[in-house]
């Protein structure tokens, strides 16, 4: 994990924009993520909140303008550090996109696989992570026997286990009761609390209100206050 | 890195498809198929040497040639390429051939030998048999005291062609097996690429590096070979028992051949799958 200080910067986004053939994308976002800060991009369905994500985890390139990730410009990466780059980010899927054909903590480890800098174990790591978030008595289950919640711990465990400087998490409670979705709030308040950069895109901003959160707000592509 | 390859690669290796059954059947063939060439080979070599063992170039020497010449003659012949050996047959020994042949006593029949002394030649193992005997027997007959020069040219030529025949179509066998083995290899990996999009999604995602997105196909086309290579073996093995059992064919010098059948085997399942894997997962 690279080293940071209190309050330093991790992500830089400035003035990116990015084009679909056939629909609008993002047009000169400009944002800065400090570290273990909670930040909430809100906005309607088709905002741009999504394609933002894409831009940052490098799923998707800028057209113009420059995301810098710790010491890293994405307009310069080459070679493993397109890897590097992706290390340091955690990502939380809107669709959670978990492996069905393998256990919660295979799904995890499997993630913990992928960063073979870390001096403990893969499985050691994505145990560790389990039992942060509540899971670890339901490793050895199917994600499809797991309710939306479990799964949406699960996911979350799978993001955190390389200890990413920034966790993106895509409406990570819109499909939760309001109890889970509480629970899990309270889960990226606490990687926040622990140095994480978390940024969560949402369209319920109120149900962060009690850990008062950085709030961006994100329109037709643009982002509009933060 | 490796260890991560080949347990993923098992994983997907587990959930085989019938497309999977194909590409392990269709690599068996084509390994059963170099595995035999190599004892038909052997087997049909051994015949080919018996049989040449059994051909000589006759080259009858002019009327009132003396033994001296004869001699010096076969001398000279005995240093050429591709002879192996030189005997005088004398008027004498002619006879005795005839006898030998035909049951009847020359000097019976016509009262005296006319029957011309001869050099019989034998030609070493040669890599073209019919072009190198006829170009040696067109060699001996130019000498002054030769005569005429007679071999069985025609069934040497004959054997040539079959071998050759033989040799293609085999060659053509295995080329086209080998061919419907890669395509079922490429289709079967790109089939589980598809299926695992999102496993591959999730490593790259993880920071995984592309070889840890494409080790576990690599692995499961390994995977692949080894089991046909197995299996290949296994037959192979038995074809092999029958030939020396059953037939009673000495096919003992291609025992290094068999277990190499595996990791032929394994070489192609890796080599097709790391190229196939290698193209798919460039464009995700």
């Amino acid at each position: 994990m690279v080293e940071t200080h209190e309050n330093s910067e991790v992500l830089d986004m400035l003035n990116v924009s990015y084009h679909y053939p056939n629909r609008k994308g993002v047009n000169g976002i400009s944002i800065k993520v400090m570290k273990g800060e909670l930040t909430l991009l809100v906005g309607r369905t088709g905002s741009g909140k999504t394609t933002m994500y894409k831009l940052i985890a490098r799923e998707l390139v800028p057209d113009s303008g420059e995301i810098t990730l710790m010491n890293l410009k994405s307009s310069k990466l080459k070679g493993r550090e397109f890897a590097v780059w992706r290390r340091h980010l955690g990502i939380v899927f809107q669709d959670l996109r978990l492996l069905t054909d393998r256990n919660v903590l295979e799904n995890v480890r499997l993630a913990a696989e992928c960063e073979t800098r870390l001096p403990t174990s893969a499985k050691a790591r994505a145990l560790r992570v389990l039992n942060r978030v509540g899971m670890a008595h339901k490793m050895k289950d199917s994600p499809s026997e797991l309710s939306t919640g479990e799964q949406q711990r699960v996911a979350i465990a799978r993001a955190l286990v390389n200890e990413p400087l920034v966790l993106l998490a895509d409406e990570p409670v819109s499909n939760l009761d309001a109890e889970t979705s509480s629970e899990i709030i309270e889960i990226l308040n606490q990687v926040s609390l622990f140095g994480t950069a978390v940024l969560v895109a949402t369209h319920q901003p109120e149900r962060f209100e009690k850990y008062n959160p950085r709030i961006m707000r994100m329109d037709n592509g643009t982002l509009l206050a933060s | 890195m490796i260890r991560f390859a080949l347990s993923e690669g098992w994983r997907n290796f587990r959930n085989i498809s019938i497309i999977g059954l194909l590409t392990i059947g269709s690599m068996t063939l084509t390994l059963v198929l170099i595995g035999l060439t190599v004892h038909g080979y052997v087997i049909v070599e051994s015949w080919r040497s018996g049989l040449q063992g059994r051909f000589e170039i006759e080259a009858f020497l002019l009327p009132g040639t003396d033994s001296t010449v004869a001699m010096n003659l076969s001398d000279h012949i005995l240093q050429m390429e591709h002879v192996s050996g030189v005997e005088f047959i004398s008027q004498l020994d002619a006879a005795k051939r005839f006898k030998e042949e035909f049951g009847e006593d020359i000097l019976d029949l016509l009262g005296q030998n006319p029957l011309p002394k001869s050099l019989v030649i034998s030609l070493t193992e040669l890599a073209d048999p019919a072009i190198t005997w006829e170009k040696t027997a067109l060699d001996i007959s130019g000498f002054d005291s030769v005569d005429e020069v007679a071999y069985d040219g025609e069934i040497l030529a004959k054997m040539d062609k079959f071998y050759q025949s033989a040799g293609l179509i085999v060659g053509s066998g295995v080329l086209g097996m080998l061919i419907i083995s890669i395509t079922f290899t490429i289709m079967t990996v790109m089939g589980s690429i598809r299926a695992k999009e999102r496993f591959i999604q999730i490593v790259s995602l993880s920071g995984g590096s592309r070889m840890m997105a494409r080790g576990p196909f690599v692995a499961l086309g390994g995977y692949y070979g080894l089991t046909a290579g197995l299996a290949a073996t296994g037959i192979v093995y038995l074809v092999r028992w029958f030939l020396i059992v059953v037939w009673g064919e000495d096919v003992s010098g291609v025992t290094i051949w068999i277990p190499s059948l595996i990791a032929l085997g394994v070489s192609i399942g890796i080599f097709v799958a790391g190229w196939t894997a290698g193209q798919r997962i460039k464009q995700i």
